[in-house]
């Protein structure tokens, strides 16, 4: 398991090894915790924080149990935290109506021509997972951004393991449907 | 291997992370079931979707962003045995309680026999200055106080156990704070975030 080597190179005093872990786990966190507060920017900073946090308390992480979830939880906490101490946004907030997210993802910086299709498709995404319940997305993007399994899903979510495979089930076939409608147009009340 | 099963095995068998022989197995599975192909077919859609939604999410230079946050003066506390070894936690408790437990009981004899010594000793002053300077006489007492100090020792110890047996009990009480302390210590503990 590369992550519980590079974690006991850090307890051992080792501090580069944990830039490792970092990279490997950077972007599903962003991505993650984007679903939660809106938006890029702010998620890239609650990530950092996140990683910052784990450092400081890695000797209270039980290197028998997988690391992701335990990361997750701390990153999860502190969007909510963000969100409660946050005014809303009127500019856009990502679990709210779709159209909104548009506003919010305006005041991205934009990439070149070569990233502009890129950029689309994550706004396409962005769009999609803006509609769906909140719990259905998080236990979405926990299992195809985090790639958790069933029990680790629990974990962080704090749920039982057969509540995670129905909500799993159904976030799938919720995000098919809207997607769908998507590609052909329609608009989603 | 069933549809429920294959259903929690997709994921890793996108990402190529199964063994061969589970992957075989899951192939085998897909060839014969066209509903889990389907969702074969769904699964592969979505990874593509949101991996392109979070590839380089984070945005350059977030890693070195990231270590430069931390203080140069952070370090992460030392890992404790625990972590690395969880059965340590059900071992060590019981050794150090067995530890203070015979740490105890070698304190009480240490003091009984002292006091013996310095009973022993105090009489062979007393039969010096009793039998004045009879240097015979001096030596038989010191010998009948080394004696004296052999047979307290063993008279005590048999003698007072009872209170020997006081000690232990006190003993054992502080071992299992001890123990107490020392599991409450090797407890692994989560970060406890406030939630919204």
């Amino acid at each position: 398991m590369e992550d519980a080597d590079a974690i006991a190179r850090c307890l051992a005093g080792d501090k580069a090894a944990y830039q490792r872990i970092v990279a490997a786990h950077a972007d599903p966190l962003v991505g993650i915790l984007k679903t939660i507060v809106g938006n890029v920017e702010d998620a890239r900073d609650l990530a950092q924080e996140t990683f910052v946090r784990a450092y400081r308390n890695l000797h209270t992480y039980d290197a028998s149990r997988p690391f992701k979830p335990w990361l997750y939880r701390i990153g999860k906490n502190l969007a909510f935290n963000h969100l409660s101490a946050k005014k809303a946004r009127p500019e856009g907030r990502l679990h709210g109506r779709g159209e909104e997210v548009l506003g919010d993802l305006q005041s991205e910086e934009r990439s070149p021509m070569a990233g502009l299709l890129e950029d689309e498709r994550r706004a396409a995404v962005d769009a999609v997972l803006a509609q769906m319940r909140p719990q259905y997305r998080e236990v979405l993007v926990l299992r195809f951004m985090g790639r958790l399994e069933y029990e680790q899903i629990a974990e962080t979510m704090e749920i039982p393991v057969g509540t995670v495979k129905t909500w799993l089930n159904r976030a799938k076939e919720r995000f098919r449907q809207l997607a769908a409608e998507s590609d052909s147009g329609k608009e989603i009340s | 291997m069933d549809c429920d099963d294959v259903a929690g095995q997709l994921l890793p068998y996108i990402d190529g992370a199964l063994s061969e022989a589970e992957s075989e197995q899951v192939r085998r599975h897909l060839e014969d079931c066209a509903s889990c192909r389907e969702e074969h077919a769904a699964e592969v859609e979505l990874c593509a979707a949101l991996d392109a939604s979070t590839a380089g999410l984070a945005g350059p230079g977030f890693a070195d962003a990231v270590m430069r946050e931390l203080e140069p003066t952070d370090q992460p506390a030392p890992g404790s045995v625990v972590q690395f070894y969880p059965w340590a936690r059900w071992t060590l408790a019981p050794m150090a309680a067995a530890a203070a437990i015979l740490l105890a009981i070698l304190g009480a004899q240490a003091g009984e026999s002292g006091s013996a010594h310095e009973q022993g000793m105090a009489r062979a002053y007393e039969g010096a200055s009793t039998w004045s300077s009879d240097v015979s006489a001096v030596l038989s007492a010191l010998a009948e106080s080394s004696a004296y100090g052999y047979e307290a020792f063993t008279s005590e110890l048999a003698t007072k156990s009872g209170e020997l047996g006081s000690l232990v009990q006190v003993a054992t009480v502080l071992a299992a704070l001890c123990c107490a302390a020392l599991v409450a210590k090797f407890r692994s503990s989560r970060i406890e975030e406030p939630r919204s």
